[in-house]
Order: C-alpha cells, then sequence, then structure tokens
C-alpha cells in the first residue's frame, strides 16, 4: 500500500472540483484502475466531511464544498450521517 | 471512439453477447463478475465526484454501450476494459451535462430536524458492529483538529499498522454503518 498516495494525488482538489480537465481525467483514469486510489479517495471524501463539520475549512473550500461537493444526493446523505455519528 | 446511443430497437442483449461481455472483463465467470461489479463501482464513484443527481441511471447507460460496444471490440482491444468504461463514462456525462438544468444543491441542513428515528437506527446499527470495530470507531474520532492527525498516528502505531490501513479500516466501518442506518430506516419507513 502506497502511504504517500494522499500527498501524490490531488483528490482534494478533485473533490472540490478544483482541477482543470485534463487533470481530472488524468486522476479518474487513475482511480479506474489504481485501487490504493481508489480506496484513498474514499477516505479522503469522510475526512473532507468531516473537517466540513468541525468548521476547519476555509472559506474558500466552504464555499466549494457546498456548491460542488454536496451537488450530489448521496453526499448529502453522507453528511447527514456523519453529523450524526458525530453527536 | 464511437460511443452514440444504443439503437435500442436494432439491437438487443442476450445471453451470448452478455457472455462475450463478461469474458472479455475475465477469463472465468467468477472473475468476471467481481471485475464487473468493480468497474461499475469505480465509475459510479466517477459520476458522483462530478456532481451527477443520478449516477446509478448514467452508469447504466455507460454500461449498456459498452456491452454494446464489446461485441465488436472483446477480441482485438488491448488493455485494462476499465479505461473504456471511463472513456464512455465521460462522453455519457458531457451529454448529461447538454441536458441538465442548472439547480443549486440545497443547503445542508444543521442536523435540527434529524429525526429520532435516525438516531435510533444509529444506535442500533452501532450496537450491532463487532466490539473491536465499535471502540476503533469511538477512539478514532473522539479527538477533533488541531490534535486529531497525531492522535491517530498514535493509534496506528498502538494497533500496529500504517495510518493508511487505519484510514482504510474506519472507512468500511462507516461505510458499513451508513448502509445499516440506511437500510433500517427504510424497514421503519415500510411499518
Amino acid at each position: 500500500m502506497n502511504a504517500n498516495l494522499e500527498h501524490e494525488l490531488p483528490l482534494r482538489p478533485y473533490l472540490l472540483g478544483d482541477l482543470n480537465s485534463d487533470e481530472q481525467q488524468r486522476l479518474e483514469q487513475r482511480l479506474m484502475i489504481d485501487s490504493a486510489a481508489y480506496e484513498e479517495l474514499n477516505c479522503v471524501e469522510d475526512e473532507l466531511i468531516d473537517d466540513y463539520l468541525e468548521g476547519a475549512l476555509s472559506g474558500n473550500e466552504k464555499q466549494k464544498f457546498e456548491n460542488y461537493f454536496l451537488s450530489a444526493p448521496e453526499r448529502r446523505q453522507k453528511l447527514d450521517f456523519a453529523s450524526a455519528l458525530k453527536r | 471512439m464511437n460511443t452514440q446511443p444504443l439503437p435500442k430497437k436494432e439491437w438487443n442483449l442476450t445471453q451470448e453477447a452478455f457472455a462475450k461481455f463478461l469474458s472479455w472483463l475475465g477469463r472465468n465467470p467468477d472473475d468476471a463478475g467481481k471485475k464487473y461489479e468493480d468497474i461499475r463501482r469505480r465509475v459510479i464513484k466517477i459520476f458522483v465526484c462530478r456532481g451527477c443527481d443520478c449516477p446509478e441511471d448514467l452508469t447504466d447507460e455507460t454500461i449498456n454501450r459498452v456491452i454494446f460496444r464489446s461485441q465488436e471490440i472483446a477480441e482485438t482491444y488491448v488493455g485494462d476494459p476499465a479505461l473504456y468504461f471511463y472513456g464512455v463514462a465521460h462522453k455519457v456525462h458531457l451529454e448529461y451535462l447538454r441536458k441538465k438544468p442548472d439547480i443549486q444543491p440545497p443547503l445542508p441542513s444543521d442536523g435540527s430536524l434529524r429525526s429520532e428515528e435516525e438516531y435510533g437506527c444509529l444506535d442500533q446499527c452501532f450496537e450491532r458492529l463487532l466490539p473491536r470495530s465499535r471502540e476503533l470507531v469511538l477512539e478514532y474520532y473522539q479527538e477533533e483538529k488541531p490534535s486529531k492527525i497525531e492522535f491517530r498516528k498514535q493509534l496506528a502505531l498502538q494497533l500496529g499498522i500504517p495510518l493508511n490501513a487505519l484510514r482504510i479500516r474506519i472507512w468500511r466501518i462507516r461505510t458499513n454503518l451508513h448502509a445499516c442506518v440506511v437500510q433500517c430506516l427504510q424497514q421503519k419507513a415500510m411499518k
């Protein structure tokens, strides 16, 4: 398992919609075939949600989280669940 | 890459065609089935990450087109089929964007309207976790920033596993917990 994937791959920017089209496609192609990268994405996704709930995102990140990250209904459900888990 | 919409009136999925598709994914049906599920999961994730409100529908459309195309390409295609799925998914997404109305997602709720049922299900599902998993989740989330990263590194050390392995373990427990809560709420809704 590559412990440096968290730093090597631009997963947070990807989740917040901050990558350009080429960067996004390169990352997604990697996610399709690299299991470690895919697992890392799942972890970073949950951690981003936790950071949002803890108020640890910058103003800019928070806006992107609310406007982009939460576009998918599945993500809103995950946020609800994470919020309940934290109580 | 030809990824035109499937001519549904002209082509019906036969058992033979599906078998050919599966044989492209793996040497035996078990391997092919696992590969299929794995690819499907990743394509859904990509549609979710791209902000689509119907990721599973878009994934189904992607898979339908790939099954159709696989009849032609299976024997000559070189490389991981997952990347072919990705190429088709990308086109499906572009078509989706052309049709999709521009609607802002609703602001996240502050949790004040969360029902007792939801908390009840969470408690129930939490109790169903193996004791070790339950303790691990409680320990993992007991610290918040700024000390939580260092705390989690220490926790991983105590467990004798890399931090990444701990993060993945937590993700799996959390995902299973969420699935349990969703199922519990659906069962309550049916009563």
